[in-house]
């Protein structure tokens, strides 16, 4: 190839292979002149044949496919990257949260558009097989099942787990089989070459691939070296020339800026900025509320029972799961408690002393006439103008209020986890055409894609911080053009009001995006359980005051939890070359 | 090249026309269908059905389909009353939600509290399934696929020339048409990437004579597999196994000229894969041969030394992974033999020629016997 000379340019050496398979077919026609096939099918296969043309190498065919997904500019330039630079085998390193599926989903469309790939493998870990089965059929049309027969072995596209795939008899389909693509997701799993999961994939027979990990390299510099040995054996040259030449040690590279370029041949990284450009701003507005005396009432009269029925159970925080549910009822409708305190009494024998206080509780609900919450929410839509989300813990509220817009000719459309498929589907069309209002009860899953959407109410706050976040996640997500406002609708006088206290002033969970709050929570968890944490306040305290101190005194020590970790992260990333390596690291954008 | 939504259209109705379907309603943004028996079996996936009908006798029900063309046109699905609550006989909350047709609303209104109206996602029976077929949907996808499977072979006459003809005195003379071979082929280049062409090459049966674009032409005239009366053919020079092998040849002569850059290209990509690949495995062979012949040396010695198969050797495990091998040797008595470095070094070159080895493949896509006037006579 060198001295300008090619053999290729006489073609005899691009083999050419004229397909004739046909031809006997088309003799048996001619012999008994017929039946021939129809003209208009004959014009629109030609014409179907010339729209769907690949006239170049590299130029991108897959968005014209691509009707329900929007890829972000770092997505494209991934996909480019992955198919002209690096021939089709990388590994695709973001951060979380980045897009890596959309990424690995654009190259593989491409590749199929092309007729390059038609055999393709997905290993995933088993909770995430549906969500890649779903994303790939409903974002780029592409027809993958979720492998849990022996037989799916042989349909084109199959999602399986990594644990079910290595095992016979599927293992041994598997080897059988030429592979046009191989997807690996959560990759670092294949840091140790030792390992049954290394040995398979060294044993599988593929043409292109990728790999998926947020987190290419923890430790050691040879988890990286045996992960791109996968990919590509010899993209860091012989075994001991990569430790000779970028380790100094298992734990701190050398020569960075020679082995980032080696790394970026095979690896790309996109990286959440400093800035967060993409991310649009949280801005948080808390709404106060008065109870009404009957509204209050309720609320001290449920308080007092559970408080009542929390001393007789002998202060066993464990027994008590349906008197919490209660008392956060409570704080959201009184719909929602008046099926829970029906459900109770019936529980209860006939003549259970409790039952009386049941039905005193549910005289005292009968004598609300007015939703102050109801009232508050409506007007706040109402001055918004544009599509808004509520968010409650409960069916039954999400059923009030359903009614209570309906009767003040608001547009309101339901959204629960128990819908099926189609009918959440629908739900999102009509939300994003006619419903000004969505009244949903869930918030995390895959499917509700809200960016349209620019304003959220949160109704009544979960105890979870984590499902607080995910509920903003699904309007404030990549994607979101403009600022997200989130109204929290809290009464004065209840535990709402601590509760909010807690999350936005302690933990300052609205205006942080995702970031270390499940780090923080964990740390948390292990030795207390957040929501049971504030029930034992709630129900062993004697005064609003002590209430105020206790939720304080729970506030300080996540402070000091998220102190800690900004501390001890500092820290560590001084120890660890191979992270501050990582964080330098650029092949990809900074989104 | 792609479609737009006009396109698409026009596709769309010329497929269900020529399958025969019954058009039940027809706006510039979709249709509603009755399929043809022809368009169902080909379409809908129904093999079970079919064959039940087949089997049985039984009168057969075919599917009613909404394609829709412009989805950002369609107004959104109606459904159940219970699922929307909307203002009733009121206009809507004003500035409510940013609708531009608001008279649209309060006829939608009017709606809600009557019988749900089933136009599809909410199921139930008499349910019209609605589809999207906007290019590079799964029923456009389905359509083209079936397009190409009922277009295949095709014999055609030039109809405009037998009506027009000369108005001759006396009895009507016979015209002479001449035989024609079109071949629709699709070139693919290909490597790790892909490009293609189309070419639609005619032949003369008559005397050789090779057209390019031979299909635009045909467009151009009034073709139909019909028999014009008062025709007769030309007698062939070539057969078409003969017409068959001189497309290909010309086909041939125009591959010689094209750019080969990227076929050049691909094969220096191999190279260089290929030689990173030598960089990684020769070693470990080398390696593995000497570590063999140790051990025959040692075998050959008469004190027994037990060999442990299903392991690497231990020559080629760098010592600080000795002890991760300790801990992982648990799950890898699990699994079989792992492959030797030979058997990994040969699947690996194999697996990057498959990959970038460059390659033309001629398809067909369609083939026709084509009449068209004599020109000579």
């Amino acid at each position: 190839m060198n001295n300008g000379y090619s053999p290729l340019a006489t073609s005899s050496m691009v083999p050419v292979r004229f397909d004739k398979s046909w031809i006997e077919t088309f003799h048996s026609r001619m012999e008994r002149n017929g039946p021939w096939d129809d003209w208009t099918c004959f014009q629109l296969a030609y014409e179907a044949e010339q729209a769907k043309r690949i006239h170049s190498f590299d130029e991108l065919q897959c968005l014209n496919h691509l009707t329900n997904v929007e890829p972000l500019p770092h997505q494209l330039d991934t996909a480019r990257k992955v198919l002209h630079e690096m021939r089709g085998r990388a590994i695709l390193a973001d951060e979380v949260g980045l897009g890596k599926t959309i990424e690995a989903g654009l190259v593989l469309k491409e590749y199929m558009i092309r007729g390059l790939v038609k055999k393709v493998l997905i290993l995933v870990p088993a909770s995430l097989v549906l969500q890649w089965v779903r994303e790939l059929n409903h974002k780029f049309g592409i027809p993958a099942i979720a492998q849990k027969k022996e037989y799916h072995w042989g349909s084109e596209v199959v999602v399986a787990s990594m644990d079910t795939a290595k095992r016979e008899p599927h293992r041994a389909h598997l080897l059988n089989q030429d592979i046009d693509m191989l997807i690996i997701d959560e990759a670092h799993k294949l840091k140790n070459k030792k390992t049954t999961n290394y040995q398979f994939i060294v044993q599988l027979r593929k043409k292109y691939c990728m790999l998926l990990t947020a987190t290419p390299v923890q430790n050691d510099m040879n988890e990286l070296y045996n992960l791109i040995t996968l990919l590509k054996p010899g993209q860091l040259g012989a075994q001991g020339e990569f430790s000779a030449n970028y380790m100094h040690d298992k734990r701190v590279p050398k020569n960075e800026s020679a082995l980032q370029s080696t790394l970026s041949k095979v690896m790309i990284r996109n990286r959440r900025g400093e800035g967060s450009v993409q991310f649009t701003k949280r801005i948080v507005k808390n709404v106060p509320l008065e109870l009404s005396p009957e509204e209050q009432a309720l609320y001290d009269g449920v308080t007092q029972f559970i408080r009542e029925q929390y001393k007789e159970n002998g202060q066993d925080i464990g027994s008590m799961f349906s008197m919490i549910t209660l008392q956060r009822e409570v704080c959201s409708s009184r719909d929602a408690v008046f099926v829970t305190l029906v459900n109770l009494a019936k529980k209860l024998p006939e003549n259970s002393p409790v039952r009386e206080r049941i039905w005193d509780l549910i005289d005292l609900i009968k004598s609300i006439t007015a939703n102050t919450k109801a009232e508050t929410a409506m007007e706040l839509i109402r001055g918004m103008d544009d599509k808004v989300i509520v968010f409650t813990e409960y069916r039954a509220t999400q059923e009030y209020l359903m009614q209570y817009f309906h009767k003040h000719g608001l547009m309101a459309v339901p959204y629960r986890g128990g819908m099926n498929r189609g009918k959440k589907d629908w739900m999102m069309d009509l939300f994003r055409g006619r419903a000004q209002v969505m009244i949903a009860t869930e918030a995390g899953g895959e499917g509700i894609n809200l960016q349209f959407c620019h304003h959220m109410i949160n109704f009544d706050l979960p105890w979870n911080p984590m499902r607080v976040e995910q509920r903003i996640g699904r309007v404030h997500r990549l994607g979101q053009s403009q600022d997200v406002k989130i109204y929290n609708l809290s009464t004065r006088g209840t535990i709402e009001e601590h509760i909010l206290n807690l999350l936005h002033e302690k933990i300052n969970m609205f205006e942080s995006v995702i970031g270390r709050l499940d780090m923080i929570l964990e740390r948390f968890e292990e030795q207390n359980n957040l929501e049971r944490s504030i029930s034992r306040i709630l129900m062993e305290a004697s005064s609003e005051d002590e209430i105020r101190t206790q939720v304080d005194s729970l506030g300080q020590s996540l402070t000091s939890i998220k102190e800690a970790f900004n501390g001890a992260s500092a820290v560590s990333e001084e120890q660890s070359r191979i992270q501050s390596f990582l964080k330098q690291y650029s092949n990809g954008t900074e989104v | 090249m792609v479609m737009n939504t006009e396109q698409i259209e026009h596709f769309v109705m010329r497929y269900l026309e020529s399958m025969e379907c019954q058009v039940m309603e027809k706006t510039p943004v979709y249709v509603t269908v009755k399929l043809s028996e022809q368009a169902d079996r080909a379409l809908t996936n129904r093999p079970y059905y079919w064959g039940f009908v087949d089997r049985t006798g039984a009168e057969p029900e075919t599917m009613r389909f909404t394609f829709v063309f412009d989805p950002a046109k369609l107004p959104p699905e109606r459904g159940p009353v219970s699922y929307v609550t909307a203002p009733a006989g009121q206009p809507p909350a004003s500035g409510g939600t940013n609708q531009p047709d608001g008279g649209q609303d309060s006829i939608m209104g009017r709606y809600f509290g009557v019988a749900p109206a089933f136009t599809g996602g909410g199921g139930g029976i008499g349910r019209i399934p609605r589809e999207n077929v906007h290019y590079g949907s799964p029923r456009l996808e389905s359509m083209m696929r079936a397009a190409a499977e009922q277009g295949r072979f095709i014999a055609l006459f030039d109809q405009g020339y037998a009506e027009h003809r000369p108005i001759s005195r006396g009895p009507k003379r016979s015209l002479a048409y001449e035989p024609w071979l079109m071949l629709n082929l699709k070139v693919e280049f290909a490597c790790d990437l892909k490009r293609e062409e189309i070419h639609s090459l005619g032949i003369s049966l008559y005397n050789g004579a090779i057209q390019e674009e031979f299909m635009e032409q045909l467009q151009q005239r009034d073709m139909s597999p019909k028999l014009p009366n008062h025709v007769h053919t030309v007698p062939s020079r070539f057969t078409v196994d003969q017409g068959i092998l001189l497309i290909e040849d010309h086909l041939n002569e125009l591959l010689k000229d094209i750019d080969l850059t990227w076929a050049i290209e691909a094969s220096e990509r191999l190279e260089e894969e290929l030689d990173l690949l030598d960089a990684y495995y020769i070693p470990l062979l080398k390696q593995e041969q000497e570590q063999e012949a140790a051990r025959a040396a040692q075998e050959a010695a008469p004190a027994v030394v037990p060999t442990i198969i299903n392991k690497p050797p231990s020559s080629l495990i760098p010592p600080e992974d000795k002890e991760q091998l300790k801990e992982s040797e648990q799950e890898q008595t699990e699994s079989s033999v792992p492959m030797s470095i030979q058997e990994q070094y040969n699947m690996r070159r194999k697996e990057l020629e498959w990959q970038f080895e460059p390659r033309i493949e001629i398809h067909l896509i369609n083939a026709a016997l084509v009449h068209l006037p004599h020109e000579q006579s």
